[in-house]
């Protein structure tokens, strides 16, 4: 456990001191914010012009919503990526992998970490999106967070396994991290879409169906999920290193 | 069984559902008002996309358990990976007809080839792009090892994920597709037709799963000799 706890610091302490990860994951989860937003500007200006301003403002909401959730998850692969990256390139894996440790406490360690620094760039990213998208639902954000660090655990602990990969193919693997990743979370990022509490108090699927689902079935959904997905990386973990 | 002889019987198999959907099964469903249900005749067309839907649903679960056990194994026998990856080709090749075929009937029922916010085949296509990854994968690493590893290692992980994909879509998906109800597809002869469809696929789909790993067996045997030969300097 104490093996647990020094890996998750340090590794957290690493990164927050290296700033150089932080900081691109932050600038990039702007620019995906920014050059959304850009690209959806017709859009609002054609609707403007034919529909009235409620209308207007529902959809602002929503199309916020989803534009801030698909930059959680672009932004996210940012850190990923760089995660063991470092290890290996600084040549410390090999050390960790001879060190008479479990190699599965040493995949935990690495998750809960980037988990942390993961969550500390979406609450930045949440501070960006209510200064640019007018958020006016300060009762949202608790909702919002306990869905952003319930996903971001099932997100970082089947990220780090693909990041263990990917980043020891040639090239580092970057594009390949995201075309292995992004299917595999889809369920998570569906499930938070139909969710009002995660998704900034907004229904992005009102009118489509029943009423949506109770912040508690969310959390305990998902959480069973990473509880999967963390075992199953335990698991499995080791192999991706066996020589 | 001999290899032959089982391509022989599933071809003959499919050939028996092929004639129960064209000499037994009615032409057209019509709903309670008597009106074409379901886009009329192209309904028939589902006698080969729920087989190959739930084939492929079977071969990705069954490359995962491969995997998990090359892996628990140590990846000791080469055959391991070779019939791991030859059951996701299949896999991918099924999922594809379930999309082909899918998106046939859909342009017939609802007059769009492809639906965004229809939760089934959202999971599908999901499938099927977390499995072309897994051959992504396989491409991207050059070595032997790494790449048995790392792709022994992302089917189990894929195949844990086939069913949280399916029902996490099916349980919060709140936009749902008229999918043929129980009534409409109700009927014995068509239970018969796609439960018998959906067996002779998988006879089909195994024996193609066999002269795959037959194929790449022989390729990596030849690909030793090859490299045997160019150390021997022939």
């Amino acid at each position: 456990m104490r093996l647990f706890f020094d890996i998750v610091y340090w590794d957290f302490v690493r990164e927050i001191r290296r700033r150089s990860a932080f900081y691109n994951m932050v600038l990039f989860g702007l620019l995906v914010l920014f050059v959304i937003n850009l690209g959806l500007d017709p859009l609002f200006q054609l609707v403007k012009a034919r529909a009235a301003d409620d209308f207007l403002r529902v959809l602002d909401q929503r199309v916020g919503a989803v534009v801030f959730w698909v930059a959680v998850v672009f932004t996210g692969t940012v850190g990923l990526g760089q995660s063991l990256a470092v290890e290996r390139e600084g040549g410390s894996l090999t050390g960790v992998l001879l060190a008479p440790i479990d190699v599965g406490i040493f995949y935990l360690g690495k998750v809960f970490a980037t988990w942390a620094y993961v969550v500390l760039m979406e609450v930045l990213l949440l501070g960006a999106y209510a200064f640019l998208f007018h958020f006016d639902r300060p009762e949202a954000i608790l909702g919002t967070l306990a869905a952003l660090a319930t996903f971001s655990l099932g997100y970082v602990a089947i990220g780090t396994i693909i990041a263990g990969m990917t980043s020891a193919l040639r090239g580092g693997g970057e594009v390949l991290l995201r075309i292995l990743l992004f299917p595999l979370i889809v369920p998570l990022i569906h499930m938070s879409l139909h969710l009002p509490a995660a998704t900034l108090g907004v229904d992005v699927y009102a009118g489509t169906g029943g009423p949506p689902p109770p912040l508690s079935m969310y959390l305990w959904t998902v959480g069973a999920i990473d509880v999967i997905y963390l075992t199953t990386g335990y698991l499995v973990f080791p192999a991706i290193f066996r020589e | 069984m001999p290899l032959q002889l089982h391509n022989a019987i599933s071809w003959v198999l499919v050939l028996l559902t092929l004639a129960a959907v064209g000499f037994w099964l009615p032409a057209n469903v019509v709903d309670e008002k008597g009106l074409p249900a379901i886009g009329g005749a192209s309904y028939l067309i589902f006698f080969f996309h729920f087989p190959s839907a739930v084939n492929c649903l079977n071969f990705f679960m069954f490359a995962g358990v491969l995997a998990g056990i090359d892996l628990w194994r140590g990846q000791k026998d080469p055959r391991g990976e070779l019939r791991t990856v030859a059951a996701v080709e299949v896999g991918v090749v099924a999922c594809a007809v379930t999309l082909v075929t899918g998106s046939i009937w859909a342009k017939a029922a609802w007059n769009v080839f492809w639906e965004f916010r229809d939760s089934r085949l959202m999971t599908v296509a999901i499938m099927e792009l977390t499995y072309l990854g897994y051959l992504a994968l396989r491409a991207s690493a050059e070595e032997s090892a790494t790449r048995a590893r790392f792709s022994a290692v992302f089917a189990v992980i894929a195949a844990i994920n086939v069913p949280i994909v399916y029902y996490s879509i099916k349980i919060w998906g709140r936009v749902l597709h008229p999918m043929p109800s129980a009534d409409l597809f109700g009927a014995t002869e068509m239970k018969v037709t796609q439960w018998f469809g959906a067996l002779a696929f998988l006879v089909l789909y195994i024996a193609l799963w066999r002269i795959r790993c037959r194929i790449a067996w022989a390729r990596r045997e030849c690909d030793r000799i090859d490299a045997r030969l160019v150390e021997a300097g022939v």
